[in-house]
C-alpha cells in the first residue's frame, strides 16, 4: 500500500490550494471586472489577495470552496485581510459564534455584510460619495467628524456616532506623514477608508487610488484625479 | 453600481460563489465515498431550472443545518451532491435562481383607449363612493350636462395612466378620496394601498409587481407566503423567482418608490390643471370655484405629505416581503440519501389576488376574525365562515370596516361606526336547515336587540331565496339585514 507522510501531504495540500487560488482569482477579477479594470487592477494581483483570505479562513475551519470564495467577495468589498479591519471586528466575531457551524460562517458574514452595504449606501451611492468629497477637497474642507459624515453620511447609519468617533481616533494617527502633513490628501485618505476598507492604502486592489491620494499634488489636482477615477468606475 | 461595494454587486458575487462547490480548497484527494443524495429543482411546468444554486444540510427544521454539500444544478435542473458516509436523511433548499428572461409588461401604462360606448356609464356605476366625492367636488348648484360628464370622466381616465382594469381605479380613485378629501394620513393602510397601485403602473413590470405586493400585503407571515409569491411570479409566465424578487425587494425603496412618487406627482399637476382649467371655463356657476379652489387646496396639502408618507409605505411593504424571503426554508425538501430517484421540489402557479383590499390584515388578524369568544376563542369551520361572511361584506363596502369580532361574544362583529352585527348561516340540504318561521323570529329579535345581521347565503336554494328576500321585504328588515354572497 502506497503510503505519505504528513508532510507529503502537507505538500499535496499546499499545492492544491495554490492551484485553487491561482484558478479562482480570473474568477473574482471576472466578477466585477469594471471595478477592477477602472481600479486598473490585473487579475493575477488578485492571487495574494485570495490566498490571504484561504489561509485566514482555513485557520478557523472554512475550506469549501465556495466558502472561501464567498469570503474573497468579502475581501473584494471591505478590503483584504478585513478580519484586520476594527469596523469587521463584530461581523467577524459574530459570524465565528460557536452556535453558528464552520459550514455556515462564511454565510453568516456575506448576510452582515450586505445588510452593512446596504445600510452604507441607502439613498447613495459610489458617484454620489466622489462628488461630495471632491466638493469637500475643493472647499478646503477640515479632516472632522462634520465633513466626513457629510461625505458619507451611511457610515453614521451603520456605526453609532460614538464609533465613528472611536474609529477616527484609531485611524487618522495611522495614516502616513506624507498625507497628514496635506489636510486634503488626509481627509481623501480617510474618507476612502470608509469606503474601501481601513487598510486600503496597502491593499492590491486600489493602485490607482493610492497613486492618486498619495501624489504630491494640489488639492485641485487631487479632487481631479479622484472625480476621474470614480467616473471610470461608474461608467464601466 | 455593480461593483463590490454595491450591495446588489455583492449579493449577487456572494450568491454566485455556490457554485464552486463543497470540495476543499486544498483536497488533492478525490473524494470516493458513495454516499449522495440527487435533487431536482423544477419549473411550473416540469422543466428543470438549470443553475440554480442549492445547499444541503443536516436535518434541523430550518436554515441552520450543518451544510453537507451546496452547490448549482446541471443543465436539466438536476444535481447530485456527494455526502460524507454515514448520513442516511438530509434537508435541502434552493436559494437562488439564475435570472429569467426579461420580463415586459404588456398591460402596465397601456394608453389610455377612447371611451367605448357605456364605458362612463359603468365607470361611475362602479365607482361608488369615490364617485361621491368627485360629483360631490363637481355637483354644488352645478346644472351636470353632457359634456361636463366627458369632462370629468376623462378627468379620472386621465389621472389614472395604464388603467388596466377597473378594480385598478376603483382602489385609486378610493385611496385618493380617502387621503385628499377625508385627509386620512395617519392611516398607514391607505399609503400602502396608493404605493402599490402607483407600482402597478410601471411599464415593465408592474402587473407583476402589484400581483406580488398585493399577495405580500395579505399573506406575509404566512407560512406558504413565499411559494405563494413564487406562484404569482409563474403566473406572469417566467420562472426563476428567487433573484427577481431578491433585486425588486432592493429597489422597492430606491428607484422604484422614486417612480412612484413621480408618478404621482405628473398625476396631480394634471389633476390641478384640469381644476384650473375648470375654473376658467365654469367659472361663472354659482359655487362652482369655491369647490374647486377647495380641491386646490387639499391636493396641495396631500402632495405636502405625499412622498414622506409613501417612503414608510414602501419600507414597509419591503419589510414584509424580506419577512417572506427569509422564509426560504417553507420550500425545504428532506429525503433520504442514495435515492435512485431525484428528490425535486417544483415551483407552483397562483393567480394574484384579484385586487388590493380595503382593509388589508396580517394573517394573525385574520385568524383574530375567525376566534369566537363564546367558544373559547376557538377558530372552527364555522367560525371561518363567519369570517367569510364578514371579510365579504366589509370588501363590497356594505359593512363600514374595518370590522372586529365582538369580544362579547354577543355578537359576531362590530362595524367602523360600532354597528354590532350577527352572521346567520342557513342550509336548504338539512332538514328543517331553513324555517321560513324560525328564519323571521330570529330577524325579528335581531332587530329588537339594535344588531344587524349578515346572511351567509352560500347554503340556500334559489326557492329558499327568494323566500328569504320576501320575508325581509314584507317585515322591513332591509335595513339591518345584508347577504353574503
Amino acid at each position: 500500500m502506497l503510503t505519505f507522510s504528513d508532510r507529503q501531504f502537507e505538500t499535496f495540500r499546499d499545492t492544491a490550494r495554490g492551484r485553487w487560488v491561482a484558478a479562482r482569482a480570473p474568477h473574482l477579477h471576472a466578477t466585477f471586472a469594471g471595478h477592477y479594470g477602472a481600479h486598473g487592477v490585473a487579475a493575477d494581483v488578485l492571487g495574494p489577495v485570495i490566498e490571504a483570505v484561504a489561509a485566514w479562513a482555513q485557520a478557523r475551519g472554512i475550506r469549501a470552496e465556495a466558502d472561501v470564495m464567498r469570503l474573497s467577495v468579502v475581501a473584494a468589498s471591505f478590503g483584504h485581510r478585513f478580519w484586520m479591519d476594527p469596523r469587521a471586528a463584530s461581523l467577524v466575531t459574530g459570524a465565528l459564534d460557536d452556535a453558528i457551524p464552520r459550514s455556515r460562517v462564511a454565510l453568516t458574514l456575506v448576510k452582515a455584510v450586505k445588510t452593512w452595504l446596504e445600510t452604507l449606501w441607502q439613498g447613495d451611492d459610489l458617484t454620489g460619495f466622489a462628488n461630495r468629497l471632491t466638493h469637500a477637497i475643493r472647499m478646503g474642507a477640515p479632516l472632522e467628524r462634520d465633513t466626513l459624515q457629510a461625505v458619507l453620511p451611511g457610515h453614521w447609519r451603520v456605526l453609532s456616532d460614538e464609533d465613528n468617533a472611536r474609529l477616527l481616533r484609531w485611524l487618522v494617527p495611522r495614516l502616513p506623514a506624507t498625507l497628514t502633513e496635506r489636510p486634503s490628501h488626509a481627509l481623501a485618505a480617510t474618507a476612502c477608508a470608509l469606503v474601501h476598507g481601513t487598510g486600503w492604502l496597502s491593499d492590491p486592489q486600489y493602485p490607482r487610488l493610492q497613486a492618486i491620494v498619495t501624489a504630491d499634488d494640489t488639492p485641485a489636482d487631487l479632487a481631479r484625479g479622484l472625480h476621474a477615477l470614480y467616473a471610470d468606475v461608474a461608467g464601466r | 453600481m455593480s461593483g463590490p461595494q454595491s450591495p446588489a454587486g455583492f449579493a449577487s458575487a456572494a450568491d454566485g460563489a455556490t457554485a464552486h462547490g463543497s470540495a476543499a480548497i486544498d483536497d488533492p484527494t478525490c473524494l470516493c465515498d458513495d454516499n449522495w443524495v440527487k435533487i431536482r429543482y423544477e419549473h411550473a411546468d416540469g422543466s428543470g431550472v438549470a443553475g440554480a444554486s442549492y445547499i444541503v444540510q443536516t436535518v434541523t427544521g430550518d436554515a441552520t443545518g450543518e451544510v453537507l454539500a451546496q452547490g448549482v444544478t446541471d443543465g436539466n435542473g438536476d444535481a447530485v451532491a456527494t455526502l460524507p458516509s454515514g448520513i442516511e436523511e438530509v434537508e435541502f433548499y434552493f436559494f437562488d435562481d439564475p435570472e429569467g428572461e426579461p420580463y415586459e409588461d404588456p398591460e402596465a401604462r397601456a394608453p389610455v383607449e377612447e371611451p367605448e360606448e357605456g364605458f362612463f356609464a359603468r365607470l361611475w356605476d362602479d365607482i361608488a363612493e369615490a364617485g361621491d366625492w368627485v360629483w360631490g367636488v363637481i355637483q354644488g348648484d352645478f346644472n351636470e350636462d353632457a359634456s361636463t360628464s366627458q369632462i370629468i370622466a376623462r378627468m379620472i381616465l386621465t389621472m389614472i395612466p395604464g388603467i388596466d382594469q377597473l378594480a385598478d381605479a376603483q382602489d385609486i380613485v378610493n385611496i385618493l378620496y380617502r387621503l385628499i378629501w377625508r385627509r386620512e394620513w395617519d392611516v398607514p393602510a391607505h399609503w400602502i394601498l396608493l404605493v402599490i397601485t402607483l407600482i402597478g403602473l410601471i411599464p415593465t413590470f408592474g402587473s407583476l409587481a402589484k400581483g406580488i405586493l398585493k399577495m405580500v400585503l395579505r399573506r406575509a407571515g404566512d407560512i406558504g407566503a413565499l411559494r405563494s409569491l413564487y406562484g404569482v411570479f409563474n403566473f406572469f409566465g417566467i420562472g426563476n423567482a428567487h433573484r427577481w424578487l431578491k433585486e425588486f425587494s432592493r429597489r422597492l425603496t430606491g428607484d422604484i418608490l422614486d417612480w412612484a412618487v413621480g408618478e404621482l406627482n405628473r398625476l396631480l399637476n394634471r389633476a390641478a390643471a384640469y381644476m384650473d382649467w375648470a375654473k376658467t371655463r365654469l367659472g361663472g356657476v354659482t359655487g362652482w370655484n369655491a369647490r374647486l379652489n377647495d380641491g386646490i387646496a387639499r391636493v396641495g396639502a396631500f402632495r405636502g405629505v405625499a412622498t414622506e408618507k409613501l417612503r414608510e409605505a414602501a419600507t414597509t411593504l419591503q419589510r414584509r416581503l424580506a419577512q417572506t424571503l427569509a422564509a426560504a426554508m417553507s420550500r425545504i425538501g428532506r429525503g433520504g440519501t442514495r435515492n435512485g430517484k431525484a428528490h425535486t421540489v417544483k415551483q407552483n402557479v397562483e393567480a394574484p389576488p384579484a385586487r388590493v383590499p380595503r382593509h388589508p390584515r396580517t394573517q394573525d388578524e385574520l385568524d383574530d376574525l375567525a376566534r369566537d369568544p363564546s367558544h373559547g376563542g376557538r377558530i372552527s369551520r364555522s367560525s371561518e365562515a363567519e369570517r367569510d361572511v364578514g371579510l365579504g361584506l366589509e370588501e363590497r363596502g356594505e359593512v363600514p370596516g374595518p370590522i372586529r369580532r365582538d369580544p362579547t361574544g354577543g355578537a359576531e362583529f362590530i362595524d367602523a361606526d360600532g354597528v354590532e352585527w350577527d352572521v346567520k348561516a342557513y342550509n336548504s340540504n338539512f332538514p328543517n336547515g331553513f324555517d321560513p318561521a324560525r328564519v323571521e323570529e330570529q330577524l325579528d329579535l335581531s332587530r329588537r336587540l339594535g344588531e344587524n345581521v349578515m346572511i351567509d347565503t352560500r347554503n340556500i336554494s334559489a326557492a329558499d331565496m327568494n323566500t328569504l328576500r320576501q320575508i325581509v321585504g314584507d317585515n322591513g328588515f332591509g335595513e339591518i339585514v345584508r347577504f353574503w354572497p
